[in-house]
């Protein structure tokens, strides 16, 4: 109780006025809460930015075992001949169009542009569409 | 009273602009790799070894590790700080991370060292 009265203390301003109510309603049960496009797209963000960072393990293994000797890079591209390597390589490449499109989103985001409900919404959903189209040349660029 | 400027914490400001200047490298070098593998048909262990024994690639290739390293350290912390709410495993998982960006960086100057 101490520590909540310091507290109310503090968010109290100079004048004495209380500047925050504590006695609002939480809803932190996720699968109640509607998803906008602009919810997923942000969600989209940290999930394949998350990935990018562990795909880096793959990557930086596969370059420098490629750049050791001419054998080992014969192996590196022996392995993408199999389905695994091929996947990760895919996946890696999805992740990182969908994030590189989600970064430039923000950016244009941080010049004043698309922060309203609809134009965020919109370039939320095309963002989220240029990914998948992206997703699927990366998946002809591989297989075919 | 401490001043910001005598700690070592981050600001805001400058978490803003560093995630955003080092996007932009992360985001050249990408396009360039993505761009030579499109531009090549076939890449050869020579052409492969030529490209990264070129001082220029070295420099770029290291500046790209060490912008991942600061811009994964601020985005992972953002999302650390969102999901994770123990403090301990939170600390734990942040030193984890955090190690795991600097040995990308570390592996990335030995392998460059070696072209």
């Amino acid at each position: 109780m101490g520590l909540e009265k310091q507290v109310d203390e503090l968010l109290s301003g100079q004048d004495g006025q209380v500047t925050v109510k504590k006695q609002r309603p939480v809803n932190l049960d996720l699968t109640t809460i509607s998803m906008p496009a602009t919810a997923k797209a942000s969600i989209f963000h940290r999930v394949t930015g998350v990935a990018l960072f562990f795909a880096l393990t793959f990557v930086i293994w596969a370059w420098s075992e490629s750049l050791s000797s001419a054998e080992g890079f014969e192996f590196v591209k022996g392995l993408f001949s199999g389905f695994i390597a091929k996947f990760i390589a895919w996946g890696t490449i999805s992740v990182l169009a969908y994030h590189l499109i989600g970064g430039i989103r923000h950016i244009i985001m941080d010049m004043g542009h698309w922060e309203e409900l609809e134009s965020g919404n919109l370039s939320a959903k095309i963002a989220m569409a240029l990914g998948v189209v992206a997703s699927v040349l990366a998946g002809v660029w591989i297989w075919c | 009273m401490v001043l910001n400027q005598a700690t070592l914490k981050r600001d805001g400001v400058q978490d803003f602009v560093s995630l955003r200047t080092t996007a932009l490298v992360i985001t050249a070098y990408a396009i360039f790799i993505i761009g030579y593998f499109l531009a090549s048909p076939e890449v050869t262990y020579e052409a492969w070894q030529g490209l990264f024994s070129n001082l220029a690639m070295k420099g770029f290739t290291l500046i790209t590790l060490v912008c991942i390293m600061v811009h994964t350290r601020i985005g992972l912390w953002q999302v650390l700080t969102d999901y994770v709410k123990c403090a301990k495993l939170r600390a734990a998982l942040g030193f984890v991370l955090n190690l795991m960006a600097a040995a990308y960086v570390a592996i990335g100057l030995i392998v460059l060292w070696g072209v």
